[in-house]
């Protein structure tokens, strides 16, 4: 079964998150990707700046893997981590990175630390989810 | 262990090392930032953070499975400011890191400060600076330190808006 995020996810996600890239000699490239265009069930499109972009342009030749985590008071209230393939798209001067999902985790400290998420079906996810956590980012 | 390098210097602002000690001191939030050594990246939120001496980012080893399996093979890494992003820490922090173990020896040096000196000063972090700035459903009762990851700065890089990537130290 596919990933579906739970609203919960997708409302967090879409404040904004910090990017991580490996490159061809496995440092790590941290970007932002401030704006959000969309979030789908198990995709994210970021809409980059240029200098977000250029960040991690040319670890992206090489390594499609992208790991990410929500930025702001979200870093702390929803503790997760995301990785998936991500594609680039340019239209003009718009950058899109399109990651799709494939891993989910938990990082909130403690006995969750480390579990893998991403197994579960959609109505586990969200019974999981609604067990710790229900609180929403407050609207900008 | 791992083959250090030339070692490259940075000198830490004053605002940096603020910004590099745990948010109930007026800190941050940070997340870690590794890859194993065939490129699959890891990006994690940390709470116990310091620094010492004017190049050395400290996190404490708690809880951590993929970025100590990372840091294991691959001592690259990375440190931003996550929490407050609002503050004017706009900071990515890249060098070397290790994870600095209970049962290293005492003078094991890593760029110039020693296992001894880091878990002496924060080998208890949790009784050290307990994290009672953290909210009651994402705190933990039962920390497990197993060491502190020392990551020594060599370069500093902008998160700022329009100014993301650019070299600052």
């Amino acid at each position: 079964m596919g990933i579906i995020l739970t609203n919960r996810m997708k409302e967090w996600i879409k404040t904004g998150c910090f990017l991580n890239v490996a490159d061809k000699n496995a440092i790590p490239c941290v970007t932002t990707a401030r704006n959000v265009e969309s979030v789908l069930d198990d995709k994210i499109i970021f809409a980059l700046s240029n200098d977000e972009y250029s960040v991690i342009k040319d670890a992206l030749l090489n390594n499609g893997w992208v790991a990410f985590g929500v930025m702001g008071i979200g870093s702390v209230r929803f503790c997760y981590q995301f990785k998936g393939i991500g594609k680039v798209k340019k239209k003009g001067d718009v950058i899109h990175l399109t990651v799709k999902i494939s891993e989910i985790y938990c990082t909130k400290p403690g006995c969750y630390a480390g579990l893998r998420l991403d197994h579960k079906s959609p109505e586990e996810l969200e019974a999981w989810e609604s067990n710790l956590w229900k609180d929403l980012p407050k609207k900008k | 262990m791992f083959k250090k390098g030339k070692k490259k210097m940075v000198k830490l602002t004053p605002e940096m090392k603020e910004a590099l000690q745990i948010p109930g001191k007026g800190g941050s939030v940070i997340y870690l930032a590794t890859s194993s050594l065939d490129g699959k990246p890891n990006i994690a939120a940390m709470r116990y953070v310091a620094h010492m001496k004017d190049d050395k980012a400290l996190v404490a080893d708690m809880f951590l499975l993929k970025t100590k399996m990372n840091l294991k093979e691959n001592p690259e890494c990375s440190i931003v400011i996550a929490h407050p992003i609002d503050a004017g820490r706009d900071w990515v922090f890249k060098g070397k890191a290790i994870d600095i173990e209970y049962g290293f020896p005492p003078d094991f040096d890593w760029y110039g400060i020693t296992a001894k000196e880091v878990l002496d000063e924060w080998g208890d972090w949790h009784n050290k600076e307990p994290p009672d700035e953290v909210p009651p459903d994402v705190v933990y009762s039962h920390p497990a330190q197993r060491g502190v990851i020392v990551l020594h700065i060599e370069e500093v890089y902008s998160t700022e808006k329009g100014k993301v990537g650019e070299k600052i130290l």
